[in-house]
C-alpha cells in the first residue's frame, strides 16, 4: 500500500489491488496507521523477554491460543 | 399449551418432555415457527428461514421417537445458526465473495444435525462477523428484543436477538473478540465461548483463525451446556448435560487492570452487586493482580485480527467489483499495514498475556468481570467510525482476552442498566474448564433467578 497526493492536494491511497481510495477512507486507514505506531510501542515495553511468536511442538505451529 | 407457552420453555425442558414422549417435535416446531411468522418481522434474527425443511425434520425426528431408536441430547429442537457456518445458503451477512472453502457443511452444523437438532434458518451477523453492530450488509438491521429502537449488539445479533424473543431454542454464533458474548449480554441471554479449538471450526467462513470460535448462544446455563455437549465426542461431555450448582469455596478473582479505567459507574455498581451475592453462595471473590491492561490487549488483538482478516480475504479485496460494505472493505484493508515483524511482535506480547493470564488462574479458580461497559445505540444507517473500532475502548476491550488465550469464557445476565437493557457477567476459566466455569454461572444464574424474563419482553412477547 502507498499513498499519493493527486494534482489538487488531495491525499489517496493506492491499495495492493491497485484501487485509490477516496480520502475518507484514506482517513479511516489512518485512523488504524496512527494506531498501530501506538501497538508498536507497547509491544516494545511489554514482551516479556525471550519470548517465541509461536509454539513449534509435536502438532506442528500452533497459534499461542491452542500451543 | 399455547404457541408461545412452548416456545419459551428451556431448551433442556422441551428436550426431556421429547424423549418422554410428553411433547412431538412437530408440535415444537410448530408452534415456534408460529412465534417466529408473528415477531420475526420486527426484530430480523434470521436472513434464511427455512420453514418446510423444518416441519419435514419435525416429522421425522418424531418418527424416530416413536421408533424408541437412540435421541441426541438435542432430538427435535429447533435451532438456529449464525450465516458465518457453511449450511445451505451462505453470505456471511455479505454479497462479496467468500473465502474459497473445501465444500460441504460445516462440522458444528454435522453435529448439530447428529444431535438431533433442526436448524430452522440462518441467523443474521454484521457483515464478515466483523462489527459490533448490524448496520452493515445487505440485510435489515436485527433489532433488540428489549426495545427495538436499538441494536441487538454484534456480530452474532441473530443468534443472541432471536434466542432472546424465543425465535430459536438456542442458536451457534461465532466469537472472534466478543462477537458471541456481546450481543448476548446486550439481549439478555448466555454466551459461552468454549476453549479454542474445543469446537471444530471446519466450515466457518474465517475472519481471523487464530482467533474464531464457534460459540453457544442459549436462555440458560443448562441449555449452553446441552449445546457444547452436542459438539464433543460423547466421552467428553461429563458435567454438561447435567449442571452442579455447588460452589463453596471456589476462588474468583477480579482482574480490575481490565476494565477498571473504562468501566462506567452503572455497569460497575451491578457488577459488584453480582460479586455480593457470588460471595452470599459460598464463593471468594477478591480482586487479583494481573499485569495485562486494556491496552495491552488492543495492542496484541488488533494487529493480528486486521493481518488475519486481509489474508484471508485477500482475493476478494483484490477485486474491485467485489461488494464488500465500504466499511469492511476499508478495515480488511488495513490489515495492510500490518507488518510481518508488527504480526509477530503482536503474536509475541499475545503470550506474554497468556502467561500472565495463566499465573492469575494459578491463585485463583475463575476470574469474573462485566463483559462490556459498552451497550449498544440506536439502529443506524451507517457502520460506526473507524476510530471507534480502533481506539481501545470499544466492546471488545473486555472480553478480547479469552480469544488471545483461547480460554473459555461465558456471559450470562445479571442485571439490568438504566437504559433498560441486561448486562452481563463474565466468567473466564483457564484452558479446558468449561465445566467448572458453568458450575459457577450455573449458581449465579439460579439465584438471581432470571429466566423468567424471557416470557416478559416487552417488544417480543406478542
Amino acid at each position: 500500500m502507498s499513498a499519493a497526493v493527486d494534482e489538487d492536494g488531495v491525499a489517496h491511497i493506492l491499495t495492493g489491488a491497485g484501487l485509490v481510495r477516496p480520502r475518507t477512507e484514506l482517513q479511516q486507514l489512518a485512523v488504524y496507521a496512527a494506531a498501530l505506531e501506538k501497538w508498536r510501542d507497547i509491544h516494545a515495553s511489554r514482551i516479556a523477554p525471550g519470548e517465541e511468536p509461536f509454539h513449534v511442538g509435536r502438532g506442528g505451529l500452533r497459534p499461542p491460543a491452542a500451543a | 399449551m399455547r404457541d408461545d407457552d412452548l416456545a419459551v420453555l428451556p431448551l433442556h425442558v422441551v428436550a426431556s418432555a421429547i424423549a418422554e414422549r410428553r411433547l412431538s417435535p412437530v408440535e415444537v416446531v410448530d408452534a415456534l415457527l408460529a412465534r417466529v411468522e408473528r415477531v420475526e418481522p420486527r426484530l430480523h434474527t434470521y436472513v434464511h428461514l427455512d420453514a418446510d425443511a423444518a416441519r419435514a425434520s419435525a416429522r421425522r425426528a418424531e418418527q424416530a421417537v416413536t421408533g424408541g431408536g437412540h435421541l441426541g441430547p438435542l432430538h427435535g429442537i429447533p435451532v438456529s445458526l449464525k450465516d458465518v457456518f457453511h449450511h445451505g445458503p451462505t453470505r456471511a451477512g455479505s454479497l462479496a465473495p467468500l473465502p474459497r472453502h473445501a465444500g460441504g457443511e460445516s462440522a458444528v452444523a454435522s453435529q448439530l444435525e447428529r444431535a438431533g437438532a433442526i436448524i430452522v434458518g440462518k441467523a443474521a451477523t454484521y457483515e464478515f462477523a466483523l462489527g459490533a453492530q448490524t448496520s452493515s450488509g445487505p440485510y435489515e438491521p436485527t433489532r433488540n428484543p428489549w426495545n427495538p429502537a436499538l441494536d441487538a449488539g454484534g456480530s452474532s445479533s441473530g443468534s443472541a436477538a432471536g434466542v432472546a424473543a424465543s425465535l430459536a431454542y438456542a442458536s451457534l454464533g461465532s466469537d472472534t473478540a466478543g462477537s458471541g458474548r456481546y450481543p448476548a449480554a446486550a439481549c439478555g441471554v448466555v454466551g459461552l465461548k468454549p476453549t479454542y479449538d474445543l469446537v471444530d471450526r471446519d466450515g466457518l467462513v474465517p475472519l481471523s483463525w487464530s482467533f474464531d470460535h464457534p460459540a453457544v448462544l442459549a436462555r440458560c446455563i443448562a441449555d449452553a451446556g446441552r449445546v457444547l455437549a452436542a459438539h464433543l465426542p460423547p466421552g467428553a461431555t461429563e458435567g454438561l448435560l447435567s449442571i452442579d450448582r455447588d460452589i463453596a469455596g471456589v476462588r474468583l478473582g477480579v482482574p480490575r487492570s481490565l476494565f477498571a479505567a473504562s468501566c462506567e459507574p452503572a455497569v460497575l455498581e451491578v457488577f459488584e452487586a453480582a460479586c455480593l451475592r457470588l460471595r452470599e453462595l459460598g464463593a471468594t471473590v477478591e480482586d487479583v493482580e494481573l499485569r495485562t491492561d486494556a491496552t495491552d490487549v488492543a495492542a496484541a488483538m488488533w494487529p493480528i485480527l486486521l493481518a488475519e482478516m486481509a489474508a484471508a480475504h485477500h482475493e476478494g479485496l483484490q477485486d474491485p467489483a467485489a461488494a464488500y460494505g465500504r466499511q469492511v472493505r476499508s478495515t480488511m484493508e488495513a490489515g495492510y499495514l500490518v507488518s510481518g515483524v508488527d504480526y509477530l511482535r503482536a503474536q509475541q506480547l499475545r503470550r506474554t498475556i497468556a502467561s500472565e493470564l495463566e499465573a492469575a488462574l494459578a491463585t485463583v479458580d475463575q476470574l469474573v468481570l462485566p463483559t462490556s461497559s459498552a451497550r449498544p445505540g440506536a439502529v443506524l444507517d451507517t457502520p460506526p467510525a473507524t476510530d471507534e473500532y480502533a481506539s481501545g475502548e470499544n466492546v471488545s476491550v473486555y472480553t478480547a482476552i479469552a480469544n488471545l488465550t483461547g480460554g473459555p469464557a461465558v456471559t450470562l445476565p445479571c442485571g439490568f442498566a438504566p437504559d433498560g437493557l441486561p448486562l452481563g457477567l463474565q466468567l473466564l476459566g483457564p484452558l479446558g474448564g468449561e465445566v467448572a466455569l458453568l458450575r459457577t454461572a450455573a449458581a449465579f444464574e439460579a439465584a438471581m433467578g432470571w429466566y423468567p424474563h424471557y416470557a416478559t419482553l416487552p417488544h417480543a412477547a406478542t
